[in-house]
């Protein structure tokens, strides 16, 4: 291969992919941009019909403001107890579900399996009273119970299943190694399992982290009278008024921004492990 | 290797039994704390929700509810929102759930080639999964306005005339679509993550046999992203199946124009929560279940023939 | 016998105590404050934005009157009311109080799940239907029974319309004579609308809420001397020849004058609502909008100098039908929100007296509901609170609104009301799609009339 000419398609290769990646992400950076403009407006500038993307004057003042109209603080560290339940969850009580259901042979594996991806299937709009009716008779409304408990417990198929298709595609010679040398299944969850697969652990992580930052309507339902106990997607709702929103809209973009933040954060953070393993070798079903 | 191989093949008797026996019971340990949650959380719930489905419940406390046999699915078959419904969220599954794969596996693959600033370019392309609906449907709602919105001013500027989006009856499922694909973030991190499984030597081996890039595609990368192809396809399918909020929010709780958007899942809730007809909610809900139920068997059925379990 | 003395004393002092002791206080001012024990009770409502701070001033004077009683106002967002209020009363621990519409508290009081308030009432010696306009408390009555004292006014929503003078001279017509019939709107309209690529550009008059067409359906029937239900709300009379004349009409109207309604319904989205800048009365797009009772606080709020201009802005009553003898000018009363305060029945005693104490403080005082509506620049329920002389200097055409508060007309409903107002929804928007009236109406009808035959033969 002529060694110039290769080169030569690599850059443009990788001048095509880094061409195609700006042009999205001007797209998909868009409603962010859009979300902090709206924040740093007064209710006068909202139009909704038009774009304006640089308010003027600048209300910087917003982002003072809006501790005194919404306990931030409050809510953020209550919806960090219930985040980190979720992520605990997602990382090890469902990770140890899925590592069993792909690598211990145990009666009934493949009946408890069919019925793990049966409760995915299960509407959750009507879900919703018997589950409530559950906690309210165990008499967990108004406290987190409801929304940490069951992630504790690993109440999570889409996790469990995930795990197990990774689990699975593990070579099983890695195992069986490390078996006859005598580990438990414990071990070898925690020392073989675990450490080849930091993107999918990665990739749950993030997943826990967002669904539990961005749950609105369990946090309503069960911490809706009890505004100290509010989650901030609970907050941001909030100021949303029952007769149109132009007044509040600013406010509410406020939170978005510190709704937004930190799930970047962990984001960057979780990325990091998608990188290429090197004992893995390939998902199997 | 080879002694290990040596191992496998012969294994004594007396050894497995009772390795086989242990790991018997640690499996149960393993899943023990999600079955707790099954039984609490799933299971009595889904008995619960049958149950109400035969049942005039309205709404309070659940004791209060009447025992009325099959009569709501005797309904189901003479409504006429229900077959609607059913057919608009099939139709949305159709386009959406391809058309949402493609795009988050595209975009994973952008984000997995060796370029500068990968990990900014992988932190902006997962801004759309994060915006809040409040904010997100706001966007949306400029973005398709028949009037002010972008998309109908970029086609005015280019010579088609504006599109009714939102108030077209023809339109508004495909709308939707579009917003639908917003959501691909979920499925790209997924892809993501499991493209770190494909081994260097495999592109190593493809590029020595003088391929490029198109090679490696088909020979490489897809048939090993075959069971996650497959993963996200049928987590996709079940999660469209019960989509509705997007539509909630952008066309009404009706579904918009001639309920163009009225998708099942929104017909169930406006039973259950604007009508007080809980039982029949519950009962439409089952039939849902149901229907999930039997997409996936096909799924999976049919998964064999395309889905690539192999090695090398 | 000094001792008999001393006693009789006594006794005597003891049983004409209650004669000695101050009157009670006249109107509302004398709720038992649940006997005067420590209460905490949970509010829960959707007062927020704008409105929370006001709420939690009437709290605050509540606590002046019944400093033991502890008010939780347990604000909500909107979104998920449903959903929470479904949960809210299967819970075996609801909330003290909860805000309901007025199909919600029919469904609730049907279920039995709210405690009629027809015992507190009398025990605290008020007389609703002396404070209340008629139809606002007829509108909280189930059964026959009392369930909860409104706020903010049932009626008011449908009776008048605001307008735009600037633009009314801009088209040559006269700012002080708004149109005041069918066919007067009709010739405004046509003054003032104009089209463009995009649809329309500036639109004369918007007679419909685009995302509730069976209310606007409802709303201009009662302008044509029509009926949604009979008096006892057992029969359905919307497809009489009156109903069906109106739907004709407004199909009529808003195909020649509009471009049609996908055409107003792409104008109207966006800004659909007074609280955003760009609403387009506000901006010169928009001539005539039907509004409820809440704009003038809204158009205060977003637009202060439109507010301060009565030169730039004027109000009107909801034009009646010429060509029909018997129209006049009608407001509807109770099909929409119509927002009751329900004790549910699940709860101890001194919660619910304490409840019913907040309740008439809210309802009635000066300072609990007149107080709130007052700020909202929006009239009370109350008759008295709206003859203060105060609402007149904040608003010019203070007299307009109390004209169309007497307009109002209550309607019957009935639980399943919900079902019926999407029945008439799709009825109505097929007639814009082409559907001819007379058939649409007819099978709504048939409809409902089923839902609410079923509906009466149970209870």
């Amino acid at each position: 291969m002529n060694m110039i000419e290769n080169r030569r398609i690599r850059l443009l290769r990788q001048t095509t992919i880094y061409l195609t990646l700006i042009a999205g992400s001007l797209v998909v950076f868009f409603p962010l941009v859009w979300t902090i403009s709206t924040s740093l407006k007064t209710p006068e500038q909202v139009t909704v019909r038009e774009v304006q993307l640089i308010p003027d004057p600048v209300a910087w003042e917003n982002y003072v403001d809006i501790f005194d109209l919404v306990p931030v603080w409050r809510f953020l560290k209550n919806t960090l107890v219930i985040a980190s339940a979720s992520v605990f969850g997602g990382l090890v009580t469902c990770s140890l579900a899925g590592y069993a259901f792909a690598r211990i042979l145990f009666p009934g594996q493949r009946v408890l399996f069919f019925i793990l991806l049966a409760t995915m299937m299960l509407p959750y709009v009507v879900q919703l009273i018997p589950i409530f009716v559950i906690f309210d008779r165990l008499g967990w409304v108004g406290t987190f119970r409801p929304l940490t408990v069951p992630r504790l417990l690993g109440h999570n198929a889409f996790y469990i299943f995930l795990y197990r298709q990774f689990f699975r595609g593990l070579p099983s010679e890695l195992f069986d190694a490390a078996r006859i040398d005598g580990c438990t299944e414990v071990g070898l969850w925690w020392r073989i399992a675990m450490p080849n697969s930091k993107p999918v652990a990665a990739a749950v992580g993030i997943f826990a982290f967002q669904f539990a930052w961005t749950d609105f309507l369990s946090p309503l339902i069960y911490l809706g009278s009890k505004q100290e106990m509010w989650t901030i997607a609970l907050g941001l709702n909030g100021l949303k008024g029952f007769e149109g929103m132009g007044s509040t809209l600013p406010m509410m973009m406020v939170m978005s921004i510190f709704m937004i933040v930190p799930m970047l954060v962990i984001f960057a953070f979780g990325q990091k492990y998608m990188v290429q393993g090197v004992t893995v070798s390939g998902l199997k079903g | 290797m080879a002694s290990v191989q040596k191992r496998e093949i012969a294994p004594s008797v007396s050894v497995t039994q009772p390795a086989r026996k242990r790991q018997r019971w640690i499996g149960y340990l393993f899943i023990l704390p999600w079955f707790v949650s099954m039984i609490w959380f799933d299971a009595i719930p889904f008995g619960m929700n049958l149950y109400l489905g035969m049942t005039d419940y309205s709404v309070g406390p659940i004791e209060q509810a009447n025992w009325i046999g099959l009569e709501n699915f005797e309904r189901m078959l003479d409504d006429d929102l229900f077959r609607q419904s059913l057919a608009n969220t099939i139709y949305y599954i159709v386009f959406s759930v391809p058309l949402t794969l493609i795009l988050a596996f595209s975009i994973a693959l952008l984000l997995n080639t060796r370029i500068r600033f990968l990990g900014l370019f992988r932190t902006v392309y997962y801004i759309p999964s994060i915006i809040p609906v409040v904010a997100a449907s706001i966007i949306f709602l400029w973005m398709f306005n028949a009037r002010a919105g972008a998309i109908n001013q970029i086609l005015y500027a280019i010579g088609i005339d504006p599109i009714r989006w939102l108030t077209n009856p023809d339109y508004t499922k495909i709308t939707l679509v579009i917003i639908s694909l917003w959501g691909f973030g979920a499925q790209m991190i997924v892809f993501l993550a499991a493209l770190q499984g494909i081994p260097e030597q495999l592109y190593e081996a493809v590029a020595i046999d003088g391929g490029g890039l198109r090679a490696r595609l088909r020979h490489i990368v897809i048939p090993l992203m075959t069971p996650t192809i497959f993963f996200n396809l049928l987590v996709g399918l079940i999660a469209s199946f019960q989509v509705f909020t997007t539509a909630y929010i952008i066309l009404g709780p009706n579904g918009g124009p001639l309920q163009s958007g009225l998708f099942y899942m929104m017909h169930t809730y406006n039973n259950a929560f604007r009508y007080f007809e809980m039982g029949y909610a519950s009962a439409m809900s089952f039939v849902l279940f149901l229907i999930i139920l039997a997409f996936t068997l096909l799924m999976i059925w049919t998964s064999n023939r395309w889905v690539y379990y192999g090695d090398e | 016998m000094k001792e008999k003395l001393v006693f009789l004393g006594l006794a005597l002092i003891v049983m004409l105590s209650p004669v000695m002791s101050p009157p009670a206080r006249a109107q509302a001012q004398g709720p038992d404050c649940a006997g005067g024990q420590e209460v905490t009770i949970t509010f829960m409502n959707w007062w927020g934005a704008t409105r929370e701070p006001l709420m939690n001033q009437v709290i605050a004077n509540f606590n002046e009157i019944c400093p033991n009683i502890t008010v939780v106002n347990a604000v909500q967002s909107w979104d998920g009311r449903e959903q929470l209020v479904a949960t809210a009363v299967a819970s075996n621990e609801p909330p003290n109080l909860i805000m309901t519409s007025r199909t919600e508290t029919y469904q609730f009081a049907y279920q039995g799940l709210i405690e009629p308030i027809g015992s507190f009432v009398e025990a605290s010696g008020i007389d609703p239907w002396s404070i209340f306009y008629e139809s606002e408390i007829g509108n909280q009555v189930f059964d026959g029974e009392l369930y909860t004292m409104p706020l903010p006014t049932a009626g008011g929503i449908s009776g008048l319309y605001l307008y735009n003078k600037e633009m009314f001279r801009q088209a040559g017509l006269d700012p002080d004579d708004p149109p005041e019939t069918w066919q007067e709107l009709e010739a405004a309209t046509a003054a003032m609308t104009e089209l463009d690529a995009f649809g329309i550009a500036k639109l004369g008059a918007n007679i419909l809420l685009v995302n509730d067409l069976s209310s606007s359906f409802v709303y201009w029937l009662y302008t044509n001397d029509g009926q949604l239900y009979s008096d006892d709300g057992r029969t359905v009379l919307f497809n009489s020849p009156q109903g069906v004349e109106t739907l004709e009409w407004m199909v009529n109207f808003v195909n020649e004058y509009s471009d049609g309604l996908e055409a107003v319904r792409d104008f109207m989205a966006g800004a659909p609502d007074l609280t955003t800048a760009d609403f387009p009365l506000f901006n010169e797009l928009l001539a005539i909008e039907f509004v409820n009772v809440s704009a003038f606080g809204h158009l205060e709020n977003t637009d202060p100098e439109m507010w301060a201009d009565p030169e730039m802005w004027g109000v009107a009553l909801r034009p009646y039908n010429a060509d029909n003898p018997n129209a006049k000018s009608a407001g509807v009363s109770g099909l929409a929100f119509s927002w009751g305060y329900t004790i549910p029945v699940n709860q101890p005693q001194e919660t619910k007296d304490a409840a019913y104490a907040f309740l008439e403080f809210l309802a009635t005082a000066v300072d609990g509901g007149c107080y709130f509506l007052f700020e909202q620049g929006r009239p009370s329920p109350v008759m008295a609170c709206n003859e203060d002389p105060a609402y007149y200097d904040a608003n010019p055409y203070w007299d307009v609104v109390l004209e169309s508060l007497e307009i109002d007309v209550s309607v019957s409903i009935t639980p399943v009301q919900g079902q019926i107002n999407d029945i008439l929804s799709r009825a109505v928007e097929e007639a814009f799609y082409g559907a001819d009236a007379q058939t649409v109406l007819d099978r709504a009808a048939e409809e409902a009339q089923a839902l609410l035959d079923e509906f009466w033969s149970e209870s």
